[in-house]
């Protein structure tokens, strides 16, 4: 039921990538929907499912945009296994947890991908701008990973998946 | 804690593979999942449309009676005008027969719906259209407008293609000035498709620059910039846009103009894809 609900989470947050308009004000930064996901997983679920996770996220965001396959992955997985590090000295159920990791984290992995874009002459952006987009995804980053923490958390309470992570957790 | 390890193997073993596949294979996957996915946006365009053009018109039902009144009364007008105008090519065909000329040529253009604008990472500026290979649409086409050029296609699924926007740094046309024929190289400068150019101001003035113009070359505000054909992806003589401001380069070698685009970016609905030429070009018969 975690990969069912996962691949649930993943499509819409795709969706909602997508869709979501990215403000010019913001140096045209996009709500890191994905990344959330990728969070959510990575402090509340193993680290074989975050991997899983970061790795679906990945190949959702490079097939669906110019990024050669893979790259974003790498970026996710690597933002994940970060999280997950701090898995079990920070509150889960507090508000400025998933805040604190979305900005960090979206920052953190818009900032990788560029550095791999730029190393294959993909992208090339004025720094100005570069620091502009990664100020913005890191706060789109905050409030879609407080989004996603409520609305993913809500749906692993509904079909009784986080009594038995917790309960994994205590045993482990 | 064992099916945990064997996962993070089976996603490192996924992600190099991942990297190391080789571009057809890479573009195929890619497609696969953009075909996925274009069920949903299509979709979700649709909804969004039709909710967007009832609130539009919940918001002024009795503008809307009257404007309805208004388009009936036009649509007459405009089908005499079609009537006149068919019996307009007929002749001019006929008479372009009699005087040894080939049918005047004209682009195959395959009308497209934009079902969302932008890319997941926001890197690009892209927009994804509903139609793709399926429909005649392939890679490195020219996408316009009735106004003026918007892009050209990148990649290219069953039913969906993506196209990078004219604005984009990474999209290079070669242009000339109608005006003059002076040459140049335009360049996105990545202003964004929403239209307001607020971001620009940290980088750039205009949404494009035209570079590499000879400083011999007079250009004035105002002159319209076209297509000049060179390159083989943008077929020539397309708008792209009118000069804004023009100076020298650093170098002093050549010329450097802003550029305003000739199509309205921010409010881009349907756009057409110009899949190669429908006829031979004119000229005269041996």
């Amino acid at each position: 039921m975690t990969w069912v609900i996962m691949l649930v989470s993943l499509a819409a947050a795709a969706l909602c990538q997508m869709w979501l308009p990215a403000p010019a004000w913001l140096g045209q930064a996009k709500f890191p929907a994905l990344m959330a996901v990728v969070l959510y997983y990575a402090l509340n679920h193993g680290t074989g499912v975050m991997f899983g996770c970061a790795f679906l996220a990945g190949m959702l965001q490079d097939a669906l945009s110019p990024i050669p396959l893979g790259y974003s992955g790498i970026c996710f997985a690597l933002a994940g296994w970060i999280a997950s590090r701090f898995r079990r000295t920070v509150l889960l159920d507090a508000a400025v947890t998933p805040l604190v990791f979305g900005a960090a984290c979206g920052s953190g992995a818009a900032l990788a991908l560029y550095v791999m874009l730029a190393r294959q002459g993909l992208v090339a952006w004025p720094y100005g701008r570069l620091l502009l987009k990664l100020v913005g995804t890191g706060a789109l980053g905050a409030l879609c990973t407080l989004a996603a923490f409520l609305a993913i958390g809500r749906l692993d309470r509904l079909v009784g998946l986080t009594e038995a992570v917790e309960e994994f957790d205590g045993l482990g | 804690m064992h099916n945990d390890r064997y996962l993070v193997w089976i996603v490192i073993l996924g992600t190099v593979v991942l990297l190391n596949l080789p571009l057809p294979a890479s573009l195929r996957v890619k497609s696969g999942v953009q075909d996925s996915a274009a069920v949903f946006q299509n979709g979700m365009s649709l909804v969004i449309q039709r909710l967007r053009e009832w609130a539009a018109f919940m918001g002024d039902a009795k503008a809307r009676v009257a404007e309805r009144a208004a388009l009936q009364e036009r649509v007459a007008m405009l089908q005499e005008r079609v009537r006149e105008l068919e019996r307009v090519v007929d002749e001019s065909a006929e008479l372009r027969r009699q005087a040894g000329y080939a049918t005047s040529a004209e682009f195959k253009l395959v009308p497209c719906r934009v079902v969302f604008r932008g890319d997941t990472s926001g890197w690009w500026q892209t927009m994804r259209l509903n139609r793709g290979g399926a429909d005649g649409v392939g890679t490195n086409m020219a996408v316009i407008t009735t106004d003026g050029l918007v892009g050209r296609t990148t990649t290219v699924s069953a039913r969906s293609c993506e196209v990078l926007l004219v604005t984009d740094p990474n999209c290079k046309v070669s242009c000339r000035i109608r005006r003059t024929g002076a040459f140049g190289i335009l360049r996105g400068m990545g202003m964004s498709p929403g239209g307001t150019g607020r971001a620009e101001m940290l980088s750039a003035s205009g949404a494009f620059r035209l570079e590499y113009v000879p400083k011999e070359s007079e250009m004035r505000v105002g002159d319209e910039v076209v297509t000049s054909g060179l390159g083989g992806v943008f077929p020539e003589g397309l708008l792209v846009g009118r000069v804004t401001r023009q100076r020298l380069d650093v170098s002093g070698m050549y010329q450097r103009a802003d550029v305003m685009p000739a199509a309205d970016m921010a409010s881009l609905r349907y756009v057409f894809v110009v899949a190669g030429k429908a006829a031979a070009k004119e000229e005269r018969r041996p």
